[in-house]
């Protein structure tokens, strides 16, 4: 009973966090692709996240703008 | 002096009342005024304006200006609509698109909103500020970044798809090289993608309902059916369903309402209005009142023929939901 009790708990609670990753994970992606220069923004494997500061001045340099 | 004051008092009390119930009547009504005036001119005006411009031929944006006069047609604008076999087309998108996102975006609110309320206090609160980014993400930022983890060179799905194994990613799909795989080419795929984007913006609404509903019923009556030997399956169906089913009854007509006529997440992701395959009603009315040539009068049209269609969808459900609840 106990142990039926907790495999529950686990369920549960791993449910929930698959619910919170689904959820806010685009959120995530957004604010960490905020973070990136350009170069790794477009390249074909995702990065490491490596906050630049640079962000203001590569803005700039986007083709069209 | 006790008889004046006495006198003076019933004569105040006697005026009182009608006084107040004079002030009373008219009170409501200057206090709902700044509201219909709004109303009116936000709401009421321009759809009016709709209404009246899909009986005339526009086909210039100077009509729109007043400096050319509006040639009236009738209702051909409509029949030029309705006897387009497209329209069919546009038609059935439309309404498959809203049932199954409807269907998906209910069942997993529902589940989540039963989920939030079973979990411990402190993961429900940090799951539900989660979903709740989610909801707080505007429609066009989060169709933004849901394209870029679709884009087909730097996307995270076509990376995650590029790091399966080869033989794995071969015997599944039949290819082993993601890298310039089109999305959003095929239109079964597109739609996926779509309600996949569409769901994500909007289960945490229906999650977050349910919850509210769930916490005003009484926990014992649970409890009792529990005790009674129901399964959850058999808790949900016999109690919580009828409880909350006022609450179903609005999350559903709210949601058809939203996925009928949704634009934003169709138009980002299809990147404007080329893919005539995966048109519906909305991006259909879009499209032809806007792209060159411009016939405003017959997007018009199709914009009445989508409202028509979301007022007979919702009258009739609240029909339902008003029958039931005579009946019960």
């Amino acid at each position: 009973m106990r142990r039926g009790a907790l495999v529950k708990r686990v369920a549960l609670n791993g449910a929930g966090l698959l619910v919170a990753l689904f959820a806010a994970f685009p959120v995530y992606w957004m604010i960490a692709t905020s973070l990136k220069p350009n170069r790794e923004i477009f390249s074909a494997t995702p990065g490491r996240c490596r906050p630049t500061r640079r962000w203001s001045t590569t803005g700039r340099s986007l083709p069209g703008i | 002096m006790t008889t004046l004051t006495k006198a003076s008092e019933t004569s105040a009390a006697r005026e009182n009342p009608a006084r107040r119930r004079r002030r009373v009547d008219r009170l409501p009504y200057l206090l709902l005024l700044p509201c219909l005036v709004v109303i009116c001119v936000l709401l009421l005006w321009p759809l009016g304006q709709v209404v009246a411009m899909s009986f005339f031929r526009l086909n210039n944006v100077r009509q729109l200006r007043g400096d050319r006069e509006w040639p009236w047609v009738g209702f051909d604008n409509y029949a030029e609509i309705l006897g387009d076999p497209f329209f069919l087309t546009v038609l059935r998108n439309t309404v498959l698109f809203a049932v199954a996102n409807v269907a998906l975006t209910m069942i997993l609110g529902t589940l989540v909103g039963l989920l939030l309320n079973r979990l411990g206090k402190r993961m429900a609160t940090f799951v539900a500020s989660c979903v709740m980014l989610a909801w707080a993400t505007p429609a066009l930022t989060g169709t933004i970044v849901w394209k870029w983890m679709f884009d087909d060179t730097s996307g995270l799905v076509t990376w995650l798809f590029n790091a399966l194994p080869d033989g794995l990613s071969n015997a599944l799909f039949g290819r082993a090289d993601w890298t310039g795989y089109g999305w959003f080419n095929s239109p079964l795929l597109f739609f996926s993608i779509l309600t996949l984007v569409v769901v994500w913006h909007s289960f945490p609404f229906i999650a977050v309902s349910v919850l509210a509903g769930l916490k005003s019923v009484p926990s014992e009556l649970h409890e009792a059916a529990r005790v009674d030997g129901a399964g959850p399956w058999k808790v949900f169906w016999k109690i919580t369903f009828p409880l909350l089913r006022p609450v179903f009854g609005i999350l559903v007509v709210l949601s058809t309402i939203w996925d009928f006529k949704v634009f934003t997440q169709q138009f980002v992701l299809a990147g404007g209005t080329q893919d005539r395959l995966t048109f519906m009603l909305s991006i259909y009315s879009y499209a032809e009142a806007f792209s060159p040539p411009p016939k405003y009068g017959l997007g018009a049209a199709i914009a009445v023929v989508l409202t028509l269609i979301l007022l007979l969808v919702t009258g009739v459900y609240v029909r339902m939901v008003l029958k039931q609840e005579e009946e019960s």
